[in-house]
């Protein structure tokens, strides 16, 4: 029987699973042993049972080509991202202070404007953000918090330090897949889960809907519903698997109508039900065409009323995205120090805004070596990665600098880790981000882990799944109760459900 | 339960019964040609008319030759009564309530999808083949039915399924008399009229898969005033009229707010019990069955208005 043959990470990179020399890193060693005790014939077998229950869960993505929409089949790769459990908790704990520092930051833009007063963030970058909604200005959400959901971007660099990329507040996508992820692995390897200390990460739906419940009106059983912009939108499959996991009603905006006491209502064959509170996955731009587009038919005319009037709870509310800004972004320390008097747990990637004359000057100059990125996308659109660019192609990403530059920020190519991945029958190394979804409602909770993202091109550093990405199980490993008999087991651990 | 749910679900049925009777509908007539005396040519122009295709089809076809009319009733995407549009827009209905359906049902619904996909191209010039592809589709429609009555649990969304279902149901069973009355009056007449009539009349109940059922809740020559009691006014073919209406009142109660619709109801089964149909003529018949007709859509209509589309 042909053996697989090991696994060399690339030089130069951190990888994940394995150091330098190729020994494996602490909770690592039963995967990689286990993965080696498979022939290259067993490995081809699990990737495709890992393929057919993929397809039989029915888990997908839709893109849109050639004027058609597709429903693809979701890309996984089996060989898990594993993080230590004491590595998990700093990161948890630097997620909460985060968010916690974000939702200081967006009461405070729609309310005193303190911080711009005081200039830790230039005002004039937050009033002309794309993403500013002087609509929503004067409104106090429930706890003051705007963004409910964050998904937070991290990526480890060369000497293993951990990354914010970016903070997702408007309508950050992925959860379901991290949730099914670990149900296609328990599937192909129960085994694996029998030894491990793997800790489970199924309590996401739950606390969600516990986020959610925290932000409705004083009512006893209020009605949560999820708001999708229908079955053609790329993420209609994890808008659908949660609300069935929630037990909320997954409905579209013309579902739902104003009344004239200024309260939502759906439509349902009983007459009219009050909403209370909508997680909604639509774009500020269309959630109301009375105060937003006027042309958007996926909102709900009077939403921004009933909201405004706090007779309904959006989350994340209106106006969130403000801090989800690139150049919000280079400042989310200075806010944590302002707002929480804390220092940063977890870094930024250092940043330069174009817009700032010094930094744009030398984004110029140096284009070669950075990433530009604009301040307002998402899912890797429109940005430049220098040392991959031609030079026409970096040219012309000067000129838009230059002609925009409140637009883009830049930073240093990241030496991105990377984790051992089948590719062809082999075990290779590919680039890997983390995608952690933290919650704040009353309380905080963070997804145990997180969706893991992977470049499944080699070379590749974009991890988008509109973009050829794939995804990982992602597991947070304990490896003091792995030290055997005797070691403290708080009862939150342990490999099954 | 989401207003737009319930009417895709409702819609969902219709088009699904509407597929599986045209189908029926088609394979009967193809039947009954090959019984035909030579001298008495097959009208396909009644099968465009019992479907109500006849404007469409003059719109875009010349002759009436049997090709042309299977090809326009089978599988043309740009005629919305085809079986092809038929089975798109339940496909639709059924993409959009996935995740309130069994999913056996919507694996069955995309396997008539994909049946109709391949098969048909190569299908509607063979008679053989078509036949067969015709009964296919009826067979995969009644493997959905099912499914649906097999594994759906019941509630309104049940209710919406059911009252689709038979209201579509009751729509066809009137058409195909409407216009088969017509073409078969003088009914039962003497010689080999007779005879002939007696054969068309089977052909009836076959393209409703009435005959065996007929036989054996009735006896003796088939003769069309019995059929028509029989498909009209019975209660227990479940093809017929009033069996239909009687199962739409049962939807109707299980579902909320129903005054208006099972009113309207009430008033239909009342007509068509108290009408006494021998030997009508054939505008008196085809008066009767219109009024009907605009029962079904008025009845159509407060279900739209009562659930689907109130204005608050």
């Amino acid at each position: 029987m042909q053996q697989w043959n090991g696994y060399r990470p690339g030089t130069g990179y951190y990888d994940e699973l394995v150091d330098g020399s190729g020994t494996p890193r602490p909770g690592c060693q039963h995967l990689l042993e286990y993965l080696k005790s498979l022939s290259v014939q067993e490995l081809a077998d699990r990737h495709q049972a890992a393929d057919a229950t993929i397809r039989a869960m029915g888990i997908t993505f839709t893109v849109y080509s050639d004027g058609e929409n597709i429903d693809r089949a979701w890309p996984f790769d089996f060989v898990p991202r594993i993080i230590e459990r004491r590595e998990w908790e700093t990161i948890q704990a630097g997620l909460f202070q985060r968010l916690r520092a974000l939702n200081a930051f967006i009461d405070d833009v729609y309310n005193d404007q303190r911080a711009l007063r005081d200039g830790v963030v230039p005002e004039s970058v937050v009033l002309k953000s794309r993403d500013f909604r002087p609509q929503c200005q004067g409104v106090s959400p429930p706890h003051g918090v705007w963004a409910h959901v964050c998904g937070t971007d991290l990526v480890r660099d060369k000497d293993g330090t951990l990354y914010v990329l970016e903070d997702n507040l408007r309508v950050p996508s992925g959860v379901s897949y991290m949730l099914e992820n670990r149900h296609v692995m328990k599937r192909i390897f129960p085994e694996l889960f029998e030894h491990s200390r793997i800790m489970p990460v199924d309590a996401y739906p739950g606390q969600l809907l516990d986020t959610l419940c925290s932000l409705a009106p004083d009512v006893p059983n209020p009605e949560i519903v999820v708001l999708t912009p229908g079955i053609y939108n790329s993420a209609y499959f994890e808008h659908s698997y949660l609300a069935q996991q929630m037990g909320a009603e997954l409905v579209e905006g013309r579902d739902l109508v104003v009344g004239e006491d200024e309260y939502v209502y759906m439509r349902t064959i009983h007459g009219l039900e009050r909403v209370d509170v909508i997680y909604r996955r639509i774009d500020d731009d269309f959630l109301d065409p009375e105060v937003f587009r006027p042309d958007s038919t996926l909102g709900v005319p009077g939403l921004m009323r009933a909201w405004r009037k706090g007779h309904v709870a959006i989350a994340n509310a209106p106006g969130a995205g403000v801090a989800d800004d690139k150049v919000v972004y280079a400042h989310v320390p200075a806010l944590i120090r302002y707002f929480l008097d804390e220092e940063p747990i977890l870094p930024n990637v250092p940043t330069y805004q174009c817009v700032d004359p010094d930094d744009r000057a030398y984004v110029l100059d140096h284009l070669a070596e950075l990433v530009v990125k604009p301040a307002n996308e998402s899912g890797g659109y429109g940005m430049l990665i220098g040392p991959a660019a031609t030079a026409d192609e970096r040219s012309q990403f000067a000129d838009l600098i230059r002609a925009n530059p409140r637009n883009y920020i830049a930073q240093p190519t990241l030496m991105i880790s990377t984790c051992p991945t089948l590719c062809d029958g082999e075990l290779e190394p590919r680039h890997v981000d983390l995608r952690p979804f933290v919650l704040q409602g009353k309380s905080f909770n963070v997804t145990t882990g997180g969706l893991s993202r992977v470049a499944l091109r080699k070379g590749s550093l974009v991890v988008n799944s509109s973009q050829g990405g794939g995804s990982k199980d992602t597991w947070v490993v304990d490896t003091a109760a792995d030290a055997g008999p005797g070691a403290v087991d708080d009862g939150t651990v342990g490999g099954a459900d | 339960m989401l207003s737009r749910l319930a009417e895709n679900i409702y819609w969902l049925a219709r088009y699904l019964e509407r597929t599986e009777d045209t189908a029926r509908l088609l394979l009967a007539s193809a039947q009954i040609q090959m019984d035909l005396p030579s001298g008495m040519p097959m009208s396909w122009h009644s099968l465009l008319e019992i479907l109500g295709a006849s404007e469409p089809y003059r719109a875009r076809h010349g002759s009436e030759n049997e090709r042309a009319v299977m090809r326009f009733l089978i599988s043309d995407p740009a005629y919305s009564g085809s079986i092809a549009a038929s089975v798109r827009s339940a496909r639709e209905n059924a993409r959009v309530t996935r995740d309130q359906l069994p999913r056996e049902a919507w694996e069955a619904i995309n396997g008539l999808h994909y049946l109709l996909q391949e098969q048909a191209p190569n299908a509607i010039a063979s008679r053989w083949r078509r036949n067969d592809l015709l009964a296919a589709i009826a067979a995969q429609c009644q493997r959905i039915q099912g499914v649906l009555h097999g594994s759906v649990s019941r509630g309104p969304r049940y209710q919406f399924i059911a009252l689709g279902r038979y209201l579509e149901r009751a729509d066809m069973t009137t058409r195909i008399l409407d216009v088969r009355y017509a073409s078969l009056f003088p009914m039962d007449g003497g010689g080999n009229d007779s005879y002939y009539s007696s054969v068309c009349w089977i052909s009836v109940l076959r393209s409703l898969s009435a005959y065996e059922m007929y036989r054996q809740d009735l006896h003796g020559l088939v003769r069309g005033r019995d059929v028509v009691h029989y498909l009209l006014q019975g209660e227990r073919f479940p093809r017929a009229v009033g069996f239909a209406l009687a199962r739409i009142r049962q939807c109707l109660e299980g579902l909320p707010n129903h005054q208006q619709p099972a009113a309207r109801l009430e008033a239909l089964q009342a007509v068509l019990a108290t009408a006494s149909l021998v030997d009508l003529s054939p505008d008196a018949m085809h008066e009767f069955i219109d009024g009907l007709q605009q029962g079904f859509a008025a009845l159509h209509g407060d279900v739209v208005q009562t659930y689907f589309r109130f204005t608050p």
